[in-house]
């Protein structure tokens, strides 16, 4: 479908256990920083896993300016301040007819995980009448969005998307197709998640823990490590961007979602595949044009094979560059593809490769030609980023960020589209 | 490939709720909602009843489940095991649905690929959570853990086994924003199909009775302890208007969900009157006169804000949560579901709710001759 308006990305935020804040998040990717220390936020002494991505020392009061950190649970803590440093970094200041039609749109796997942990202890402990009631109104999911815009003050939509593992990215993509369509200028999106007993148990369940650090593509990889985190991205029509002199990181060209329609669990190729093509059409671009590929890479043997299957299906033997952030940041869950977003935006600026780290030996049976980044971040020119989330569900979201150019954006409708 | 316009129709709705399944039972209870009564309807938790009896002791107020509701009446019994109440709900009425369009010649197996989902919920199922989570803390660590039901926490977990069942390969979304979340669906919805992300999107919004969920209501205590804690699904097929369907059951005229950063009586009301200042906006523009209002907060403590927001209308309203029950995320799927089975041809219905997050909605619906 053919579109007139333009979406570009303005202001950059996050919390996570690599850095607050996109120069400092940047500098720990450029580094190849790790965030995965040992679990501080539950007692892990019994699981075999013991290890995350915990955002240490986390202080919501010293970014946030509006709401009341006790109001709120940890996942709204981190989406609010990402959101309050991706508007600082926007250096957006909005006036009321923008607020009207300016909101959020946060993804989340989990959303407040941890107030339903302490419900449930509540419960254990006391019985079901001495709940918090102050807990209980922490735990609605639309809460992490809510807390981005009561800090904001905005008035437009404002839901959170809980897709799982490529959550974020669907909010990015609804968010900007909210500015394409002529509903907002300017739009919050982005995703954000919180380490917590029983997802860490759960995923352990499922025997998708990594015996150690993540090890994405590496032939040793053992699997995820749960991480936390919240990354908010500024997005902005891009003549509004224009008109008030924003710097601008990058054109988000486009997305595309797909159902595995398989397996609860297991992602399919063939369907990842097919979400990269519809990405690929619906920002008007070909394979060829892709400079990097920030990967999913969560590091579960099965993931990370099926991924570049995908890739291998679409690309063939020109394969672009394609790493894990998660080998640094662990898997942040609904945030993740959020990060990832911020890393292409990043990697476009400063014409940098974000790296795959604690690699010892890519997996062979990746094939040849596979370049994963491996041995530190790189100096390359990225004029396109294709971002992948894949989440339980066989739920996949694409992203595709651009460099901004003269061209003429296109969409494209989805294949199969007839009734 | 269909010709995405503006315009997108309901061609069909499927729900169960307190008051049985179907929209027949629904339209019997909102116009006579006193059939309630003060006496849950049917087995209030199911197939998890001798379990979840102790847990509802003491509870203040009534609860109400879907009556006599067995997942095997809808799908074959194999793979439905490990799948928790939310998801049984949901898929029930995907069945449900999806059974209806494909008895119509107009709609191609090819469709499938392109049908996605956007269903709404709090926070997807908290009884599988609390459940869970209780196994870890009792096993102190993972081995009372049966990784079968880990994904149903998950708040995803619903959409994706319908997408998993009835193989539906378009873009599958879950959308929480309280007790509005089936209005993010539709606004979704519409936007995707509108995008050219999605052919068709089945939207809606589903809820599981539950101890945890009871509980934490009533000791929020913003809703009124006359008012029920129900359950239900809702899901409308959405479909851009084209030529070979038939006639819908409903256009979609509004639908607006905005935010109220100062969540105060008057906040909230201010907020709630621009989404229904634009709906009115919309239908005005497209000749529908509003002849029916469905509001969405009847017994609770918001229910003056939006009574402000709605006190031009002078025409006919219908308390939907009464009648149904207070079900959280499937509320405005009941909303819209209700708006189909009480509608009149040929004129509007305004549906508002506010969710005390900060989210309001306003849709309207254009009813259609089908109706």
């Amino acid at each position: 479908m053919s579109r007139t308006r333009r979406v570009v990305v303005t202001g950059l935020g996050c919390v996570s256990s690599i850095g607050t804040g996109v120069e400092e998040f940047t500098a720990g990717i450029k580094a190849g920083r790790s965030g995965v220390t040992p679990i501080t936020s539950f007692d892990s002494s019994d699981f075999p896993a013991r290890l995350a991505g915990e955002v240490q020392d986390f202080d919501p009061a010293a970014i946030v300016r509006v709401i009341d950190p006790d109001d709120w649970g940890r996942t709204a803590h981190f989406a609010a301040a990402a959101a309050r440093l991706a508007v600082e970094d926007a250096g957006i200041e909005l006036d009321e007819d923008t607020r009207a039609t300016t909101g959020a749109i946060i993804g989340t796997t989990n959303g407040e995980a941890p107030s339903v942990d302490t419900l449930t202890q509540q419960w254990l402990d006391g019985g079901p009448d001495t709940l918090s009631a102050d807990v209980v109104r922490k735990i609605p999911a639309g809460n992490i969005a809510a807390a981005v815009s009561v800090e904001l003050d905005l008035y437009g939509e404002t839901v959170v998307i809980p897709t799982a593992c490529s959550a974020a990215n669907y909010a990015i993509g609804s968010a900007a197709d909210k500015i394409i369509s002529g509903e907002s200028d300017v739009m919050l999106a982005g995703g954000a998640d919180s380490v917590n007993r029983f997802t860490h148990a759960g995923f352990q369940s499922l025997g998708a823990v990594a015996d150690g650090v993540p090890r994405p593509f590496d032939e040793g990889r053992s699997g995820i490590v749960t991480a936390e985190g919240g990354a908010v991205l500024v997005l902005e029509e891009l003549g509004h961007a224009q008109r008030r002199g924003a710097h601008i990181y990058a054109e988000l060209l486009g997305y595309g979602l797909s159902c595995d329609a398989h397996h609860i669990v297991h992602p399919d190729a063939e369907s990842i595949a097919d979400c990269i093509r519809r990405a690929h059409a619906n920002s008007g671009i070909e394979a060829a044009d892709v400079d990097y590929v920030c990967a999913h890479g969560t590091g579960t043997p099965t993931n990370d094979i099926t991924e570049i299957t995908a890739t291998r299906l679409v690309f063939g033997d020109e394969h672009p560059p394609i790493s894990s952030i998660k080998s640094m940041l662990g898997h942040t869950m609904g945030a993740a593809s959020g990060f990832g977003a911020i890393a292409c935006c990043k990697a476009i600026e400063e014409s940098f490769l974000p790296p795959t780290s604690n690699l010892r030996t890519v997996d062979p049976a990746f094939g040849e030609g596979i370049d994963v980044v491996g041995g530190g971040a790189r100096s390359a020119e990225v004029t396109v980023a294709q971002n992948h989330g894949f989440a339980f569900g066989g739920n996949n979201a694409i992203t595709i960020f651009g460099a901004l150019s003269g061209r003429e954006p296109v969409g494209a409708a989805v294949e199969g589209g007839e009734r | 490939m269909t010709t995405v316009t503006e315009e997108l129709q309901i061609s069909w709705a499927s729900v169960l709720s307190v008051a049985g399944v179907g929209l027949d039972a629904l339209r019997d209870r909102l116009r006579e909602p006193a059939t309630a009564g003060p006496e849950p309807a049917g087995d209030p938790v199911g197939a998890d009843a001798d379990a979840d009896a102790d847990e509802y002791e003491g509870l203040p107020g009534r609860v109400g489940a879907v009556p006599d509701f067995k997942i095997t009446d809808y799908v074959p019994r194999k793979g439905t095991k490990n799948l928790d109440r939310t998801t049984r709900l949901g898929l029930a009425a995907s069945t449900l649905l999806k059974r209806e369009l494909s008895e119509r010649a107009d709609v191609s197996d090819a469709s499938w690929e392109s049908t996605g989902i956007a269903m709404g919920t709090v926070v997807g199922s908290l009884r599988s959570s609390v459940q869970l989570d209780v196994d870890i803390i009792r096993g102190k660590g993972i081995d009372l853990v049966n990784p079968a039901v880990f994904p149903n926490v998950t708040m995803n977990c619903c959409a994706s086994q319908i997408a998993i069942w009835h193989r539906l390969r378009g873009p599958n979304s879950t959308l929480a924003n309280g007790t509005v979340s089936a209005f993010s669906a539709l606004q979704y919805g519409a936007r995707l199909i509108r995008r050219g992300h999605a052919g068709r999107m089945l939207v809606g919004g589903v809820e599981e009775l539950s101890p945890h969920t009871a509980w934490g209501t009533r000791l929020k205590k913003d809703v009124d302890e006359s008012v029920v804690i129900g359950e239900g699904a809702a899901l409308l097929a959405l479909e851009p208007v084209t030529a070979d369907a038939p006639p819908a059951l409903a256009t979609v005229t509004a639908c607006e969900v905005l935010f109220a950063p100062q969540r105060t009586r008057a906040g909230y009301a201010t907020a709630l009157r621009r989404a229904v200042d634009r709906a009115l906006a919309a239908a005005q523009a497209a000749g529908v006169d509003i002849e029916l209002v469905l509001p969405g907060t009847a017994g609770t403590v918001l229910e003056e804000s939006e009574k402000a927001a709605l006190e031009r209308f002078d025409v006919e309203r219908v308390d939907v949560r009464t009648a149904v029950g207070e079900c959280g995320g499937a509320l405005g799927a009941m909303q819209l579901a209700a708006a189909l089975a009480l509608g009149k041809p040929g004129t509007g219905v305004l549906m508002t709710g506010i969710d005390d997050s900060g989210a309001v909605a306003a849709a309207v619906l254009a009813i259609g001759e089908r109706a």
